[in-house]
């Protein structure tokens, strides 16, 4: 069983792992407030790690077991976020538990679990209408829910994965298009619900020049991607990062501290790396004996693909900004560990993915 | 069971294509029957776990395996490869355009150099306006033991120049407080010699003014004291722009803020050597004004005369060059100096020349006149017969000496100003096209100089709630319609310019470092065919000529219209206080100026008119602005075919040029000015 731990992916993850402790350094370490930042992301990586082999070793088939339960306790919570949640910069995301927490971070797994066992429960029967009706309805509650927030970026996520775990199990095309038509139907009462603070990003990305001061973020990010050249001024040397030009560096930001000082060359390694672990996990998704350890392990890949591309996206101005962090290499505990245990989840697939090791 | 057998069911080439293929071979469906039962069972044990799920494999094929790969291949390096690009692009090929910001780095003793603010010259390169900075003396007196009072007060009295019994009276009334101001603006070299000592007083440990903090300030400078005060604004005591070029600018002139807006930009090279005296290089940055500081100061040096002479209470004169808008001089009076703003009269700082309205009278018959020959309504030889009177909708208009004439045509018509024919004239061109000539004229809209605090003017058109009939008479020759002097001159610098309405502009050029922007002279409109502004032309020579003679300079053709406006007050018309303005231009065959003058309530024991206080005003500005411009008089110029003077078209020199000389020689007239 052990032989089949993916050990390539093991290493690029902690390889990305150990960029992001440099970065962080390189990003804090001029601001007194966060020079500790560092060795917490060092003490989270380790963390990280050890919960990664933890849930590798857990049969992930017991996880069936929990898809309901995972799915109430999500709803609970963000049912609990809209009628009693904590109010910050003006969106209701956080609960407070003693400290604040947002029930969405996790909810992004809860939603993995719940649906691959859903879809694969139902594998065959959501050719059918209702089956899949079923599934979007089960999708539409939490998706409001977090869009009420207001979370634009989160409701994109999640539905983004979703989508694809559907996609992925099968679905007629007539009934793609029924959806399609169905947004598109929705659409104008779906744009009178989205809030200022969603239109005034998308005009900000579409028009800098109007908006210099919310511009400001992304312009400077412009600036040190370009100020990096081909290989970079060096670590813990980019002006526009340890001159404090550079805004939110250490978390959605990262990604240009790391073009202004790795370069076009070290960037493209990184990405390189990144790409390369959600290839290992497509892989495992390939191997893996059953449906829903595939679904779960696509779930994973996709989150990974997805907020790698929008956070990169958004360090580059392709992409509006949205507070999205980069897997691995931003800052911040809760989701550098979730994502290391949803890593484990993949590993535990790959792990028990030839059924002769238990005949 | 029945939807569990469903399991079985094939969907080949229906399904979301062959991607994953979820569907077991028909061959597994016997085992299929169980694969969801894992829930219904209380606690599955790990062996039945692992045996369901290992009943129900993934299926791969080779056909599958092939699009299986293509797809993950797409989707995933479709979008590595659009990053990669785009970071390709960012970083090695077009790296130029993401340079970091400079880092501006300031020495002991700088002046924080985000506060300074850009120098304004004139067209050729005077100083109007620029930063200069003196010292403030502060003090901590809390700190301070009273017994050195004296000495300090003693040091400081000769940097200060007040005697040092107010200072130390200064420190005594204040000893327990963290801050105070002792001197606000004191001399640039005072301020490093009191800063030196204190210095070295320090070295050698003599801490006597240790509590006296000494600071570099700018201050805003106005070199040539109310020259021009009005068109440049201030800033306040805080730095903020107020009015004028500096509130206009405000965001181009701050250090930190805009550059030059995007367009076709020239080096700094390009602009005269002269004109650039004082504009610094660098980060610094300039506006060079149309404005002639020379021609400013004839006109305000004129405008306080005429008001003096005339006793009126105040005034304003426009000076523009009717071919590109540039304005050449615009002075007001009463005015104020900016170096001085705070003993100044708030009501002087608005430059009245844009931001005050003010019926025109009959100087606004040109406008009547214009659309009518436009719209070939009329000609300049169409008789018409004053009876003395006309009445509109019972509104009852009459000429200004209540006298009748009798049958006159236009031209002699608008030389004697007559009110009657004019509303007849207007009558014929009828309310809906004259009112879209008044707004094509630019009446009732901003003309967009480049100046803060511009108003539009009140035209009541056709479409306003009570418009009658008797609106269109009334307005036919400038009553109860409100414009602007910059309106109104602009208006008539378009009949001087063929017909073409230009948008006025006071800043000739923006220098921001070593990149300038030339202001492009903008056409607004081509108001009335160049035919008509011909045969406008020469009715308004004909004006100065038969009308206003007082408005001739000897030697040089005019062109010009007065217009005498009672001034409207809540109880109505008040008799003997006007408005008495004069606009025209000249040389009248190739117009290099055309010139607005205006006088509020002239005494009317001298004369109420237009024709004896504003027209006269003008000539002596003209005179000055011949000689000053070196516009050679017309025999001159016309026979020496080798002086290059620009036409604004070669219709203007062919035809205009020897009509304006054959003008009939002027014939004394009464003065007629409106009502």
């Amino acid at each position: 069983m052990i032989r089949h731990f993916d050990r390539p992916l093991f290493f690029s993850v902690l390889l990305l792992c150990c960029i992001g402790i440099a970065m962080t350094y390189s990003a804090t370490s001029t601001n007194v407030a966060l020079t500790d930042y560092w060795q917490r992301q060092l003490f989270f990586t380790i963390l990280g790690a050890i919960a990664l082999v933890t849930a590798a070793l857990f049969d992930y088939r017991h996880l069936e077991l929990l898809a309901q339960p995972s799915y109430f306790l999500l709803m609970v919570s963000l049912v609990a976020v809209y009628f009693v949640g904590e109010v910050k910069n003006g969106a209701q995301r956080w609960l407070n538990l003693g400290i604040d927490v947002q029930p969405t971070e996790a909810g992004k797994f809860l939603l993995i679990i719940f649906f691959a066992w859903y879809l694969s429960r139902f594998q065959d029967r959501i050719r059918r209408l209702p089956y899949l009706l079923g599934a979007v309805i089960l999708l539409l509650f939490p998706l409001v829910l977090v869009y009420v927030q207001p979370d634009l970026g989160m409701t994109v996520t999640l539905a983004f994965i979703s989508g694809t775990l559907i996609l992925i199990n099968g679905v007629r095309l007539t009934h793609i298009f029924l959806g399609l038509a169905a947004t598109a139907a929705a659409w104008p009462l779906l744009r009178g619900t989205l809030q200022d603070y969603m239109l005034r990003r998308i005009e900000v990305f579409l028009d800098p020049e109007a908006n210099v001061d919310a511009a400001f973020s992304v312009q400077q990010a412009l600036i040190s991607i370009g100020n990096g050249g081909w290989i970079g001024l060096g670590w813990a040397e980019g002006t526009q990062n340890r001159l404090h030009f550079l805004r939110v560096r250490h978390t959605d930001f990262i990604f240009s501290v790391i073009a202004e000082e790795l370069g076009f060359v070290g960037t493209v390694m990184v990405l390189l790396l990144l790409f390369f672990v959600i290839w290992r996990l497509v892989r495992i998704a390939d191997l893996a004996q059953d449906q829903f350890g595939r679904l779960i392990t696509f779930g994973v890949a996709s989150l990974i693909f997805f907020q790698t591309f929008v956070n990169v996206g958004m360090n580059l101005a392709i992409l509006p900004v949205t507070g999205m962090t980069l897997p691995f290499l931003s800052y911040g505990g809760s989701s550098l560990v979730s994502m290391m245990v949803a890593v484990g989840l993949a590993q535990s697939v790959v792990m028990r993915h030839r059924k002769i090791d238990f005949s | 069971m029945r939807a569990r057998n469903r399991t079985v069911r094939p969907a080949r080439g229906h399904g979301f294509g062959p991607l994953f293929d979820p569907l077991q071979r028909p061959e597994d469906g016997a085992d299929g029957g169980l694969e969801s039962g894992a829930l219904n069972r209380a606690a599955p044990n790990r062996a039945s776990l692992e045996q369901e799920h290992a009943q129900h494999p993934p299926v791969s094929d080779d056909g599958t395996k092939i699009w299986r790969i293509g797809f993950v291949g797409v989707v995933l390096t479709g979008p590595l490869l659009l990053l990669v690009l785009r970071l390709l692009d960012m970083q090695v090929m077009g790296w130029q355009q993401y340079e970091p910001p400079q880092i501006v780095t300031t020495g002991r003793n700088t002046v924080d150099d985000t506060t300074s603010w850009g120098v304004i010259v004139d067209r050729d390169g005077n100083l109007l306006a620029a930063d200069r900075f003196t010292y403030r003396i502060t003090a901590t007196p809390k700190f301070i033991s009273q017994s050195d009072y004296g000495a300090i007060a003693l040091r400081l009295a000769s940097s200060i120049g007040a005697p040092p019994l107010q200072i130390e009276n200064l420190f005594m009334e204040n000893s327990d407080r963290d801050y105070l101001i002792i001197a606000s603006h004191i001399d640039f070299e005072q301020g490093q010699q009191l800063l030196a000592e204190r210095q070295q007083r320090m070295a050698d440990r003599d801490f006597l003014l240790k509590h006296i903090h000494i600071a570099a300030h700018p201050r805003r400078f106005y070199p040539q004291g109310i020259l021009a005060s009005q068109v440049l604004g201030f800033l306040n005591a805080e730095r903020v722009p107020v009015l004028g070029l500096e509130r206009y600018y405000r965001n181009f002139l701050s250090s930190d803020g805009v550059g030059l807006p995007p367009g076709r930009q020239l080096p700094r090279s390009e602009l005269d050597e002269n004109v650039l005296r004082f504009v610094p290089s660098g980060h610094g940055k300039g506006l060079v004004l149309t404005i002639d500081r020379t021609i400013q100061h004839i006109i305000e040096e004129e405008l306080r005369l005429g008001i003096g002479l005339y006793r009126a209470e105040a005034g304003t004169v426009i000076v523009m060059d009717p071919k590109t808008g540039a304005i050449l001089g615009m002075a007001n009076w009463p005015t104020f100096d900016g170096n001085s703003f705070e003993d100044g009269d708030p009501y002087t700082f608005t430059n009245v020349a844009i931001s005050a309205q003010f019926e025109p009278g009959s100087v606004f018959k040109l406008i009547t006149v214009a659309a009518a020959l436009d719209i070939d309504a009329v000609d300049a030889s169409t008789v018409f017969v004053d009876t003395g009177a006309i009445s509109v909708e019972g509104h009852t208009v009459q000429n200004s000496d209540r006298k009748a004439v009798g049958e006159l045509n236009v031209a002699d018509a608008m030389a004697h100003s007559n009110n009657v024919i004019t509303v007849q004239i207007a009558q014929q061109v009828g309310a809906e096209i004259f009112y879209d000539y008044v707004s094509r004229f630019g009446f009732g809209a901003d003309t967009h100089i480049d100046l803060s605090g511009e108003v539009a003017g009140q035209v009541r058109n056709t479409d306003a709630p009570n418009w009658g009939v008797s609106d269109l008479a009334t307005n036919s020759f400038g009553q109860g319609i409100a414009v602007t002097p910059i309106q109104m001159i602009c208006a008539v610098a378009a009949i001087a310019n063929g017909g073409k309405l230009m948008r006025p502009y006071i800043v000739h050029s923006r220098v921001a470092g070593d990149n300038v922007m030339v202001t492009q002279p903008t056409m607004v409109y081509q108001v009335i065919q160049p035919e008509t502004a011909l045969r406008m032309n020469d009715m308004m020579a004909h004006v100065v000529n038969t009308g206003n003679q007082m408005a001739q300079v000897s030697g040089y053709s005019v062109a010009g219209k007065s217009g005498t406006a009672e001034i409207a007050t809540e109880e109505g018309y008040v008799q003997d206080e006007t408005i008495a303005s004069f606009i025209g231009y000249a040389p009248a065959d190739d117009p290099q100026f055309v010139m607005l003058v205006k006088l509020d309530r002239p005494d009317p024991g001298i004369s109420r008119w237009a024709a004896y206080t504003a027209t006269p005003v003008f000539s002596r500005i003209a005179h000055r602005l011949f000689e000053h411009m070196n516009i050679p008089p017309d025999n001159v110029r016309v026979s020496d075919d080798s002086q290059s003077y620009s036409c604004s078209s070669a219709v203007d020199c062919r035809e205009i040029a020897p009509e304006a000389a054959s003008i009939p020689a002027a014939e004394p007239v009464a003065e007629l000015s409106n009502r």
